[in-house]
């Protein structure tokens, strides 16, 4: 009783600490803000269900990865390729959170830099997209990311630089 | 390379202040891992229903695949249909086949919405898993000993030296697909399991026409393969439980 007590209060603590960057993660991977709730919470229940197994050094990193999985598998299920594109409810609802407050420049700025973001992201493929995310926005290092994504550090180096440049010729170009 | 991270860096900081986190989700979690604590204590009654249930719901389509490749192997033995002479040839083509094909069901876990049925069901993954090879190496196994007993009983052959001839491509077939099976790329397509079923049916199909290789003198190092194939397919599945275990590999679809 006491051990699943403390299990309980391991994994409120988890999500107490890590929800937000679950999230962000999910929703940079996948450019769909309501899945990336469910698969937020799918990832902290299957952090629950796995608890019992060996300790893990980095927690963080372990739920990533555990979301990186559920990505994938969302991708999966969809079976749509993520295109340039974003969903226009999405964009409804940042032009509504936009028009609703003229007068913050700073949200106008966010809500531009989040769509841009997105852009970018989305313009580039799958694996490299998740490299780059993981390294520039969780900066996690390269090995860790090569064990999150079951890659060689090579491999996930190589994607990185590829993803890299594809939007750095995006972003210049964006600016010519 | 660093200034244009650093401008990709500054998009991620920006968009992150906009990225607004909805509380009532995380809200919506934290009650959700008091219920499911709450559903995990409750006791099961009857094991019997309980894996009745598993039985009648799991997918068997492989396994009837499996089982009839393993009767068709049994009724070519015993109706003579190839040359009886050959029959260590043949024995080692179909042990590769049916190496490769009892993993087989236990890579389609990866891709048959293994979730829904663990989410629905009593046993865990690591459970479900370790049933599948198990019944699936003994299926395998089952067609492969009434094969070395008919070369018995009709050949006189020895049974041990007919057993290892015949193990040993079993054996290194399941650590071939055990390798891919550890792989990411391995589990996202089915299709590698294939392919490595019908590349060692080949291998071993051109291996076993080697006449050296059935000399009393190479009976030494038939038997250290069998052990050592035997070893690595050990610790191979001791890895693959392990991460199982520990979510690193997630059985979704």
């Amino acid at each position: 009783m006491i051990n699943q007590k403390s299990k309980q209060e391991r994994v409120q603590l988890a999500v107490e600490t890590y929800y937000e960057d679950i999230y962000r993660f999910c929703r940079y991977y996948t450019g769909n803000p309501t899945d990336s709730y469910d698969i937020t919470q799918e990832v902290f229940l299957r952090y629950l269900k796995y608890m019992d197994s060996r300790g893990h050094k980095n927690l963080r990193a372990y739920l990533i990865m555990i979301a990186r999985n559920l990505c994938c598998d969302y991708f999966r299920r969809q079976s749509i390729q993520r295109e340039n594109t974003i969903s226009f409810d999405r964009i409804e609802d940042i032009e509504e959170d936009r028009y609703s407050n003229l007068n913050d420049i700073r949200t106008i700025e966010n809500c531009d830099s989040e769509l841009y973001l997105r852009e970018l992201l989305q313009s580039i493929p799958q694996e490299q997209r998740e490299v780059v995310i993981l390294r520039i926005h969780d900066e996690l290092k390269f090995h860790e990311i090569a064990k999150i994504t079951g890659c060689s550090l090579s491999t996930t180096k190589s994607r990185f630089r590829l993803g890299i440049a594809t939007i750095k010729k995006k972003i210049g170009g964006d600016y010519a | 390379m660093r200034e244009k991270t650093d401008i990709i860096k500054d998009l991620f900081v920006k968009s992150d202040r906009n990225v607004i986190v909805d509380v009532s989700k995380k809200q919506e979690i934290l009650k959700c891992i008091g219920v499911q604590k709450t559903e995990q204590e409750h006791k099961i009654s009857s094991w019997r229903q309980i894996v009745k249930g598993q039985i009648r719901h799991m997918n068997k389509n492989i396994l009837w695949m499996h089982l009839a490749v393993c009767v068709g192997v049994v009724v070519l033995v015993w109706t003579n249909w190839f040359d009886i002479e050959s029959w260590e040839k043949y024995g080692m083509i179909f042990s590769g086949v049916l190496g490769a094909l009892s993993f087989l069901e236990v890579g389609s876990m990866f891709f048959s919405k293994i979730t829904e049925l663990e989410a629905a069901c009593y046993f865990n993954v690591r459970q479900l898993v370790t049933f599948q090879m198990a019944y699936s190496g003994i299926l395998s196994l089952a067609a492969l000993m009434i094969f070395i007993i008919f070369a018995n009983s009709r050949l006189e052959k020895d049974i041990i030296t007919t057993g290892i001839y015949i193990l040993v491509p079993f054996v290194f077939t399941e650590c071939v697909c055990m390798t891919v099976m550890l792989t990411e790329i391995g589990r996202k397509n089915i299709l590698l399991l294939v392919a490595v079923g019908i590349f060692s049916a080949f291998f071993w199909g051109i291996f076993a026409f080697i006449p050296m290789l059935y000399r009393t003198s190479a009976i030494g190092f038939w038997i250290v393969a069998l052990f050592v194939g035997i070893g690595i397919f050990c610790l191979q599945i001791k890895h693959f439980l392990r991460v199982l275990d520990k979510g690193e590999i997630l059985c979704a679809d």
